[in-house]
Order: C-alpha cells, then structure tokens, then sequence
C-alpha cells in the first residue's frame, strides 16, 4: 500500500531518515514525541514538501509519477491543516462532489446527523470534537483505500477518541483491501486499534513490532543491584537506573518470568516500551 | 477545477456584505459618475480581487496544507485562480460597462463608439493588474503579499507617470494621438492591446505555476 524507504529531509538540525511500510489491510500506527518527525514523514507521503533522497511508493506507484486522479484514493487528516474555518458543512459537499468521483454524499450525510454536526455553522466556530470529526468522516467518505492521518485524535476527551476510533474501525470492516497510516502521541489510541507500530524518535525510527508481540512479549524488570548483576542480558534491550536499582526492557518477557521467577516483571504497555527505548541505556 | 471554483464561490459568501457594497457603490458610480474610464476600471478591478482575497483565505490556519492533499494538482490550483479571477473581473466590467454607456447615453456624454472604447481600454489594464497580482500573491502570502503588491504598483504607476512625463516632454499628448487614430485603427489598436495584455496574462499563469510548484506547505 505504502513504501517508505529511508526518506530524508533536513531541517536546520533536524534529520529525517524513514522507512516503513503499510500492508493491504493493516492499520500500521506511526508513534512518537512532539517534534520527531510525524507530520513530516506525513507531508513527504503527501508531496506537501520536497525531500532530500529515499523513495516514498504508493500503491506501488513512486510518489513522483503520483497523479492528482491517484490522489482520490487518499483519504488525509493533518493535526494543524483542514478546509478553511470560513465555510460550513454544506458548503464542503458540492466541493467533496466534485473533487472525488466516490465521494458517498448519503453516508456523508447520515454520519453528519449521527455526530450532530451543525451544518450551516462555520467550521472555525466548531469545538475541538466536531472539527477532529468532520475531518475524518470527510477522509472516510469517498471511498479510499489509504487512509493517512496525522494526529486526528490530538486535543480529544476520551468519548470523542472512542467515537473517532469507532468510525475507523466501521471504515476497515467495509473493505478488506483498505489500510491507514496513523500517527499519534497518545499511545492507548493506537494500542487498541493498529496491527503495528512503529516509533520514530528524533527523526529515526526505533522499533517496529507488531503490536500484539509489543504487549505479550515486550515487558519491564524491575531489579535491584544484586539482581542485575545475575541477570542474562542477552534479551534486554535498554536498561535504566532506578532508586531501587535498575528497570530493564526486554523483548522476551516470557524467558525472564520461567528462569528468574523471584524478580518482579511488568507487562509491557506502549507508554513504558516508548519511554525505555528513548531515555533508557543500551546495553 | 469544478471544485475549487465552488470552493472560492463559497468563500466569497465570508465577502457578501463587502461585495454587496461594492456592487452599489459600482451601481451608483456607473449611473451618476461622468468618468466612465475610472468607474469601470475601480469595479472591474475590485472584482478580479476577490480571487487574490481567495488565495488568502486558502492559506489562513495553514489550510494550504490540507487543500494541496487533496485531489488537485497543484497547476490546477494556480489555473483556476486566473478562471476565477477572469469570471469575477470580466462579469463585472461587463456589467458595469453596460451600465456606464448606457448612463452616458442617456446623459448625452458623447457617442457610443467612444464610450465602448473607453471601457475597452480599460479592460488590459484590468487584466495586467490581475497578471501581476496573482503570481506575487502565490509567491509572497497575505502578509508580505500586499506590501510587494503596492511596490509592484507604484513601479508601474511610477514608470507610466515617467513615460507620460517624458511623452509630454516630447510635446506629443497622449490622448490626442489616440483621437488622431482612424476609427479602424483604434480598433486595432485596441485589439494589440488587448492581445499584448493577453499574453501578459498568459506569461504570468506560468510564473504562476512555477511558483506553486515549488511551494512547501
């Protein structure tokens, strides 16, 4: 579906270097600080800015021969971007008409009166929730078969994030083929929704798993001193000092629970996996 | 195109209170005023400028960004500002024009002949101004936009009142050259003019393109 490979840009300090792929029918999260490249990798994807090498392939098509026409099979959020806060929804349904040959103006609407959607008001007037939606519900009317969102959950309480979650897993029942790329900095988003994840820090991407191996295999020790030192560190992939000694990341829980059943091992979640791969030490 | 076109006809709605003043003020220039070069050329000109008020609406709360995701190329962007521009600012000197040869009729302001030229020379200046506008606009945004505008017009308007100057140093009067010229040959005056504007125009949709292009969003 999508091919990312070592795409690189430079900002001032900055450096870009990505790769990741989407497949037919996953929903592949894209993860990670404030500033670590997201909406970058996401402008790049979308030919919103130029790049500097790597190749960037999209339903098997290199981005540069990527047709305004290829483009209607794209469903896009961006976190700081939507239609001008100056029209209202009846507005944006001739435009959505006329632009996208499938756009479905039934299901638009129907979903329109489902979210409570105030149609005539202008879009800048709208609250967070309403906006974060009706960019989505305009991403997953048209038939696409790639959804690329930025951030489409960013400033949302928890019902609203259930709500949006909701339309995107509606949207993926409809159609086995399709896929989405989805970036975010709340991890229990993505938890529940990706096949995979990928985490990007500083530009690079650090771990890919998928994200049933992430929470079943992946997993903290905590140990003190004594502990450490007896430790086989063959499976722990970063380490970090502690008052009581250290934590340890490992991607082998299992083989730390049956041959050290004294220490105490947490199961893994993404907040904790992103916070060891980031701060803690390599080994 | 259909869909941006909607989309700046939309947006143009933001604008009903000030285009609805305009058209009055148009209406009641076009009917009282006797200077039908200057009524016509302010109408015609404040209407081509919705399509520049358009680019900056676009690119408020970086809504360029999403706009350029979807399914538009960007050549198509930088085309239909030209076609959007063209149908505001050729619909209204038409109207106005209309209106103001008909008024100056009535008032007895001269033959029509002279009326329909006048408002013929002022479309290539309508035009220009839109061909130099749109590309500074894409190029520069809102902000910086309408400082390069105003530079843009007082090197024109400098450079006209310079030539005009330095014609008058030469003792030949503009106008009276013009009147000189046969009834046929205003005419084709005219029609060099407006072919030369044209081209003008046609130059400046391929800066146009150049610039949106290049555009990082």
């Amino acid at each position: 579906m999508l091919k990312i490979d070592h795409l690189r840009k430079n900002y001032g300090s900055f450096a870009l270097d990505c790769s990741l792929e989407v497949q037919p029918g996953c929903i592949t999260g894209l993860i990670g600080q404030n500033g670590a490249g997201k909406s970058t990798t996401f402008k790049a994807v979308l030919g919103l800015i130029s790049t500097d090498g790597g190749s960037i392939r999209i339903f098997g098509k290199d981005l540069k021969d990527f047709s305004a026409e290829d483009k209607q099979k794209l469903g896009v959020v961006l976190s700081d971007s939507g239609f001008s806060g100056y029209l209202t929804i009846e507005d944006i349904i001739p435009v959505m008409e006329s632009l996208y040959s499938g756009f479905d103006k039934a299901f638009f609407k129907e979903q329109v009166k489902r979210f409570q959607l105030p149609q005539k008001k202008r879009l800048k007037d709208f609250s967070t929730g309403m906006k974060a939606k009706l960019k989505v519900l305009a991403a997953i009317s048209h038939n696409a078969k790639l959804l690329i969102l930025d951030e489409p959950t960013a400033g949302l309480d928890v019902v609203a994030r259930d709500e949006l979650m909701e339309m995107l897993r509606e949207f993926m029942e409809r159609d086995e083929e399709r896929s989405i790329l989805i970036s975010s900095h709340i991890s229990s988003d993505l938890e529940t929704l990706c096949d995979d994840l990928y985490m990007i820090h500083e530009g690079k991407i650090i771990l890919h798993e998928d994200t049933d191996v992430l929470l079943s295999d992946y997993g903290l020790l905590k140990v003190d001193r004594d502990q450490y030192a007896g430790l086989d560190k063959n499976y722990i992939l970063r380490k970090k000092e502690e008052p009581y000694g250290y934590s340890c990341l490992t991607d082998q829980k299992q083989y730390y629970l049956e041959n050290y059943p004294g220490i105490a091992i947490e199961k893994g979640n993404i907040d904790e996996v992103i916070t060891m791969m980031i701060r803690g030490e390599r080994l | 195109m259909k869909g941006l076109l909607i989309k700046d006809f939309r947006l143009m709605k933001v604008q009903k209170n000030y285009f609805a003043l305009i058209m009055v003020i148009g209406i009641g220039m076009a009917l009282f005023s006797k200077n039908t070069s200057y009524t016509i050329g302010f109408v015609s000109f404040i209407f081509s400028l919705f399509s520049v008020s358009t680019i900056s609406y676009d690119e408020l709360d970086n809504g360029n960004a999403f706009l350029f995701s979807l399914p538009i190329a960007r050549k198509t962007y930088a085309v239909e500002k030209y076609c959007f521009g063209l149908i505001m600012g050729l619909g209204a000197w038409l109207a106005v024009s209309a209106l103001a040869t008909a008024a100056g009729v009535v008032r007895g302001q001269g033959p029509v002949s002279e009326l329909v030229i006048t408002a013929f020379i002022v479309l290539p200046l309508v035009l220009f101004m839109m061909a130099v506008m749109i590309p500074v606009m894409l190029k520069f945004g809102a902000e910086k936009g309408r400082i390069a505008v105003i530079i843009c017009f007082a090197v024109v308007y400098l450079t006209i009142a310079l030539l005009a100057q330095s014609v008058e140093q030469w003792g030949k009067d503009f106008l009276p050259l013009l009147d000189s010229l046969p009834e046929i040959g205003i005419g084709a005056f005219l029609m060099i003019l407006i072919a030369g504007t044209v081209l003008i125009l046609l130059l400046s949709v391929r800066i146009s393109i150049g610039i949106i292009k290049k555009k990082e969003f």
